[in-house]
């Protein structure tokens, strides 16, 4: 078991960090959400993000609300609930406008309008006027709960707040609920009990979340099914939001019931006191008896066991480990978490399945099939068996290759997890918080990711899949530790083998599930040697709800590419001797890099408090200049592409029709920087929740990432199955999946498939086997496959074999070049999401874009050139401030200029956004002008040979000027290093009055021109030949200007 | 070195905390890495070690690129920075798909990743190498280090100026014996402005000279200060003026090569010359032996082998003034002796080279001029 290093003391101190980062990473994830839902693509606010996202302490968390707020141009009204939420001063009136908030949300679904507390403050109002707004769709209530709760638990000493927070919890988890029913069934399916309502909940769901449904409560499942994408983002978003008690079930699940006694219950639990708890439980007893009973259960272990490890730690502390019932758990560990009413007292062994008694005695022990993990007697099997056979044993069930039925009794706890119905669940510990439950009291909370079945995966249960194989799920949840009933050992398959003879609690799992995109993804392993995997650390949750944070709102092509970096992995399932034995050669390398990741995770993220809140100055005090470059940078990924209407259409039809029907090929050409890979991510960004609800794979690959153009099927598989494979038998499974195999008309796959090839040029081969592969599938009937190639080619369908050519001429979507309106239209957008568009003059715009359109049309090098000019403008400003002579800007410039000691530098660091911070306001004059651009423009596209040629030494120019006449002369290009040697000696040489210079000298000459490519040579011997890189004209220039030689112009 | 200069100085102002680097650098070199795989790996391998991660040799070109973007994004979580720099950037340009500039170039526009890509090139004009889909991620700033330049003869940039630099001790150097330190720049300074030592210095900067070569200079002005009992004399011109002539005389140096020679290899060379002389620029040993016998036939008391001859021919093309054409010619065996090959002498040189030679005997001169030696042998 792996612990945090150090004292308690500063673990709990890291421990606050990981918090707050975890909240930062909510209002992140918040501050997407809203985003995505105004504008099509998620990406924008990535640098408002960032902003927010170092916020180091409870004001600026306050303060960053508003802020993204207003950056959204939502009306604010949300913020202000957040705030209201967050002073505590004001606690006990904005906790009474979350229980409005939350049952007006109710009280808005059944058409009553929420005018009860009348009493209470405008903030209160506010944030019930939120909620209402927020009874449409969820999303911005949980945010906002977020957002309080990260308020909230940096006051950790203060148990109001955080109460505040879960009330609005309670509230967005009550309107999701409640959504959910007026939207899937009735209101009354939703007013059944919990469980119930759960389990329906569940079923609508099938396969797509598999796990996430089984311990979540009615709320956040229901609200999957009715709006997925929103609410699926929210349950991960906030440990603290993940609903797991039964009692913040029990009211969010009813939603018709008499609203006064909610609230009731409701305002009593926000005050401190441990009988508002039990009041509250009280009610959730009455309406659901039986979750209300595992409750109870838990809660008595909970003050037991949670209670002895760590009574003085604050809310919100991580603790190191937590000790439920004498078992110590911690970060890393695997643990079985009872998810219904389970009997938990005795751990018996496993009975035999024919005649159900658990008695081994000698002789007559239990042997287990090692396909189906039942056990029997070996006196019972038909025929006996005398003695434990040696090697894999197979039952006759499994031997006869039929489906066994699962065991009889499930009495072990991993019999329980394997064939049990939502009775247990695996899940593996993050981190351990102290955390408030939503009763009021406090408890030991844990950080979990869950397991997931073989068989809860699209795929289904495999034969590759062993039987004690799972995957770890990619959402993190916050369960309370007295919920853990024991310890498994969940090994890569590497360590498996060697452990599996530890006991029953052992499982093997390789990789991890995205339920959402259907993707695997290689599992991070920590080191060889210990057998655990990532993560022990504190801090890991932080960076793992960071990067979830940003998952989110990344667009969903970005997702796939994350899903890519997974690389290949070591585990092939159902190999032989031989192929176990490459595998594990092959082992030393894979695991190593990504548990060095992992290892290095915790170490990166060793900037402290201190320095985040630096960073998040810095940040903020960004001023025009910074904010102008940032919006120019290739980077920064903009809301939406403007232009591009009539590809946008063709392109999203193309999906449309992917999705539902059958698939296809499109093929998308375009020169570099026009918008290609861009523009798909972006529609296929915006049909996302369509694809959920469709249950599409989608798969995205470069192709220029692959090692070789066969690999495609490799990767392929690799992401749409998580089994790696060989590239030929990567193709066979595919050639199964889409092709001729699976198809034969009888059977539509049930889900599509859609996959985008980037630089799908790479892949020609001589044959073109691999293109002719890919493009046969989706002509496959019943395939359900499309392909979207993304290329700079645009004869790529000439160029193939006519075969190809006439798989490929259904759909070519050409992009062509920008024109110089569209550049323009691009870079004002994205100058408006800088917000200080108008400091940038238009004609400044407009040359950059009549430049780059006439040349290439790509819009990077338009951006760049622009990016260019604000460099130089500001440093033009900087010039302009220290020629003023303000006082302390003078000083820091010459800081900057002297800055090369250490403190000189540190002093320029700190001195530099005052003396360049100057807010930009409409009406102030331009910073960004024309003169800029066109200096810009002319240091892109200034031909550097002009400086060189300049700036060569006399002879240099003279053998220049020498191969010139020389290739005049012979009238060929290149000519024989002797023969101009022989001619600058003496015809040219006379011409200047000088000296003519050695052979030796001109070949060192020659060495020099040859090294920057101004001739071009095969060697430096006489006998080489050379020719001129540089046009004659410019070298005429360049002679000209030299005193020396002006003369020799007049051969040029 | 610029560049290496403004690494270290913003290393050290941004990595306060030793062994938790905030800004990390990976230095490539296009001459050593320029197979894509190996550049990954280094890539990987000095990601590593900056950063503290333990490395898989082992780990193939996917993982590799696979742990790029990972380490990337994981740095970018944690406010670092990586720098590349890419030495030898032309060498990258080579590779057929360019994979390496496009993935590291590619890898800077996701928005998660914070790194800086500095590519160093001689070559002016490796921007229009890169492959288009390379050229479109390039950010096209440019910046040009102008070399010494003979034009500007104002500022410290002087090849004058950078000499004296070089020549010059410093203040601090040797604190108690300021009065010598003062003495030798002094004599440096006066030196440097004689006359002899500037027009030796003009032809050096005409044939074009860079500091690391202005170093050498330096460094065999400074060999050849000579001292007597224990009292060094202060530089003196010709030191200097003396250097530059003979930093200026390696630049030829194919004629006291050829004033080293024996009779019998220098009558190989001008057997050749006279060969191209009458065009065929391409011979081989055989040819140059007949050429060679026949000339021998007429002349008197000369008398040599033919394997003395070739192994004459052997020994000229081993310094370099003959050139096999074709291609590995050391595996070629007894067949060398037909290879074609090739004259690397000017006839200029190989004149003075004779005129300059100590026992060359008289006829060779006369024949390389093309004189008939009938009139040789008749005189004899």
């Amino acid at each position: 078991m792996h612990r945090p290093a150090g004292t308690p003391s500063t673990g709990s101190r890291q421990g606050s960090h990981a918090v707050k980062d975890q909240q930062q990473g909510s209002k992140q994830e918040a501050a997407g959400r809203r985003q995505n839902r105004q504008r099509a693509s998620p990406q924008q606010g990535q640098p408002d993000v960032i902003m927010i996202d170092s916020s180091s302490d409870e004001d600026e968390a306050i303060a960053a609300a508003p802020v993204v707020q207003r950056r959204r141009g939502r009306p604010s009204k949300a913020a202000a609930a957040v705030v209201a939420a967050a002073t505590p001063s004001r606690q006990l009136a904005s906790s009474d406008s979350e229980q409005d908030a939350g049952s007006s949300s109710d009280e808005d679904e059944f058409n009553t309008a929420s005018e009860e507390d009348e009493d209470v403050s405008g903030a209160a109002g506010d944030a019930a006027a939120a909620a209402a707004a927020a009874s449409s769709d969820d999303q911005e209530l949980s945010s906002e709960a977020e957002e309080g709760s990260g308020a909230a638990a940096d006051s950790s000493s203060e148990e109001e707040p955080f109460e505040l927070a879960r009330g609005s919890m309670r509230g967005s988890r009550r309107s999701a609920g409640a959504a959910a029913a007026g939207n899937s069934r009735t209101p009354k399916a939703a007013a059944t009990t919990p469980q119930h309502s759960r389990r329906r909940a569940a079923t609508a769901e099938a396969a797509a979340t598999p796990r996430s449904t089984r311990r979540g409560p009615a709320a956040a499942a229901a609200a999957e099914a009715a709006t997925p994408r929103s609410s699926r983002r929210a349950a991960p978003a906030t440990p603290y939001g993940r609903p797991v008690r039964s009692c913040t079930k029990a009211p969010a699940a009813q939603p018709s019931l008499a609203t006064p006694l909610a609230k009731l219950s409701l305002r009593s639990a926000s005050t401190p006191q441990p009988s508002a708890g039990k009041q509250l439980r009280g009610t959730a007893a009455a309406a659901a008896p039986s979750s209300s009973k595992t409750q109870r259960q838990r809660g008595g272990s909970s003050s037991s066991g949670g209670a002895s490890s760590s009574r003085h730690a604050a809310v919100g502390a991580v603790l190191p480990s937590v000790e439920v019932d004498g078992e110590v758990f911690g970060p890393g560990d695997d643990v079985y978490l009872a998810l219904d009413e389970f009997d938990n007292d005795e751990e018996e062994e496993e009975a035999c399945e024919v005649c159900g008694s658990s008695s081994g005695k000698r002789g007559n022990a239990i042997l287990e099939c090692s396909a189906c993990l039942r056990g029997f007697h070996l006196r019972c099997l038909v025929p006996r068996l005398k003695a434990v056979p040696d090697g894999d044993w197979l039952c006759a069930d499994c031997n006869a290759g039929r489906v066994p039925p699962p065991p009889n009794k499930l009495v072990t706890r991993w019999q329980k997890l394997l064939y049990g119905k939502e009775q247990l669940a695996l899940v593996h510990v993050l981190g351990c918080v102290r955390g408030k439950a939503p009763n009021g009291t406090e408890e030991d909370q844990l950080l979990v990711r869950y397991y997931i079945l073989p068989q809860e995966t699209h795929t289904g249960r495999l034969s590759s899949h062993g039987a004690r194989e799972l995957f770890l799920g990619c959402k993190t949840f916050v369960e309370p530790a007295h919920a853990a009933v024991g310890r498994a050992y969940v090994h890569h398959p590497q360590h498996f083998e060697e452990r599996e003879e530890e006991g029953n609690d052992v499982f093997l799992c390789a990789y991890e599930y995205d339920e959402d995109w259907k993707r695997f993804k290689l599992r991070k392993q920590r080191g060889a040697h210990g057998g655990e995997y990532e993560d022990a650390c504190p801090t890991t949750p932080m960076l793992a709800g960071l990067s979830r944070g940003r998952d989110d709102y990344s667009s969903e092509a970005d997702d796939s590419e994350d899903g890519s970096e997974g690389g290949e992995d070591d585990y092939r399932p159902d190999y032989g001797a031989r192929g176990k034995a490459a595998a594990g050669k092959r082992r030393r390398g894979h695991g190593q890099l990504p548990a060095a990741l992992a290892a290095a995770a915790g170490r990166f993220a060793g900037l402290g408090a201190a320095e985040l809140g630096q960073q998040q100055q810095q940040l903020e005090q960004r001023d025009a200049f910074a904010r102008l470059h940032a919006s120019m940078s290739l980077a920064c990924v903009p809301a939406s592409l403007p232009c591009r209407q009539e590809e946008r259409g063709r392109l999203q039809g193309f999906v449309r029709r992917a999705l539902h029907e059958d698939g296809g090929i499109l093929y998308i050409c375009g020169v570099p920087g026009t918008g290609k890979t861009a523009l798909v991510k972006e529609v296929l960004a915006g049909v996302r929740e369509e694809a959920r609800a469709a249950g599409t794979q989608f798969a995205s690959i470069n192709c220029l990432q692959l090692p070789s153009p066969q690999h495609v099927f490799s990767r392929l598989w690799e992401k749409l199955s998580g089994q790696h494979m060989g590239p030929a038998r990567a193709r066979d499974a595919l050639m199964q999946l889409f092709g001729v195999g699976a198809g034969a008309g009888s059977s539509r796959r049930r889900y599509s498939t859609i996959i985008v090839l980037d630089e799908i040029d790479m892949l020609m081969t001589k044959d073109q086997a691999v293109l002719y592969q890919l493009f046969d599938w989706p002509s496959q009937p019943g395939s359900r496959l499309a392909i979207i190639g993304i290329s700079n080619t645009h004869d790529l369908d000439q160029r193939v074999l006519p075969r190809i050519a006439s798989r490929l001429d259904q759909a070519k979507l050409a992009f062509a070049p920008y024109a110089v309106a569209q550049l323009v239209a691009i870079v004002q957008d994205r100058l408006e999401s800088s917000g200080v568009a108008g400091a940038v003059e238009q004609a400044a715009v407009e040359i950059a874009c009549r430049k780059v359109a006439a040349e290439t049309g790509d819009v990077r090098r338009a951006l760049e050139m622009l990016r260019r000019a604000v460099e130089i403008a500001r440093q033009q400003h900087l010039a302009d401030l220290v020629a003023n002579g303000k006082q302390g800007v003078a000083a820091a410039a010459a800081a900057a200029a002297a800055g090369s000691s250490h403190r000189h530098g540190q002093q320029q660091q700190q001195q530099q956004p005052q003396c360049c911070e100057m807010e930009w306001q409409e009406g102030q004059p331009q910073l960004i002008l024309r003169s800029h651009t066109r200096q810009a423009q002319g240091e892109m596209f200034s031909a550097l040979h002009h400086q060189l040629l300049r700036s060569r030494s006399c002879w240099e120019k003279l053998l220049l000027v020498a191969v010139v006449v020389e290739a005049r002369a012979t009238g060929r290009s290149a000519v024989v290093m002797q023969a101009v040697a022989e001619r600058a000696a003496n015809s040219i040489a006379s011409l200047v009055d000088l000296t003519p210079p050695s052979l030796g000298v001109l070949q060192h000459c020659l060495v020099r021109l040859a090294g920057v490519r101004l001739l071009l040579s095969d060697g430096v011997h006489v006998k080489a030949h050379v020719a001129l890189n540089v046009d004659k004209d410019d070298l005429a220039l360049a002679v000209k200007n030299d005193a020396r030689l002006a003369r020799l112009q007049s051969l040029l | 070195m610029v560049l290496q200069r403004v690494l270290r100085s913003s290393m050290a102002q941004h990595n306060t905390e030793p062994g938790n680097p905030t800004l990390g650098a990976v230095q490539l070199s296009g001459v050593l890495h320029c197979d894509e795989r190996i550049a990954f790996q280094e890539i990987a391998h000095q990601l590593c070690s900056t950063f503290g991660i333990p490395f898989s040799r082992s780990a193939s070109f996917d993982d590799n690129l696979a742990f790029f973007k990972e380490v990337l994004a994981e740095l970018q979580r944690a406010f670092k920075t990586v720098v590349f720099v890419i030495d030898q950037l032309e060498a990258f340009m080579r590779a057929a798909k360019q994979t390496l500039l496009y993935n590291v170039l590619d890898a800077l526009q996701h928005s998660q990743v914070q790194a800086v890509v500095f590519g160093v090139s001689c070559y002016f004009d490796v921007q229009d190498m890169m492959e288009k889909r390379v050229r479109s991620r390039f950010s096209n700033r440019k910046v040009f280090l102008n070399g010494l330049c003979a034009a500007q003869q104002d500022a410290e940039e002087s090849h004058a100026a950078v000499l004296s630099s070089l020549l010059h001790l410093p203040d601090s150097f040797a604190p108690h014996e300021q009065a010598r330190v003062k003495q030798h720049n002094s004599s440096v300074q006066k030196a440097l402005a004689s006359q002899d030592v500037k027009a030796a210095l003009q032809e050096a900067v005409m044939a074009g000279i860079t500091p690391r070569e202005l170093t050498v200079v330096a460094l065999s002005c400074l060999a050849s200060l000579e001292g007597q009992g224990g009292q060094v004399l202060g530089l003196l011109p010709h030191h200097v003026a003396g250097a530059l002539r003979g930093w200026m005389q390696q630049l030829d140096g194919r004629v006291p090569a050829l004033q080293g020679l024996s009779v019998l290899e220098l009558c190989m060379l001008v057997a050749a010359q006279r060969l191209e002389d009458r065009g065929t620029a391409v011979f081989n040993f055989e040819m140059v032996l007949d050429e060679f016998m026949g000339a021998k036939q007429m002349q008197l008391g000369f008398l040599w082998s033919r394997s003395a001859a070739w192994r004459a021919f052997r020994d000229v093309t081993d310094q370099g003034l003959i050139a096999f054409t074709a291609s590995r010619p050391g595996s070629r065996g007894m067949m060398q002796r037909y290879l074609p090959a090739q004259l690397r002498v000017a006839k200029g040189e190989l004149q003075r080279g004779l005129a300059g030679h100590s026992h060359c005997p008289d006829f060779l001169t006369k024949w390389l001029r093309g004189d008939a030696l009938n009139s040789y042998i008749s005189l004899a």
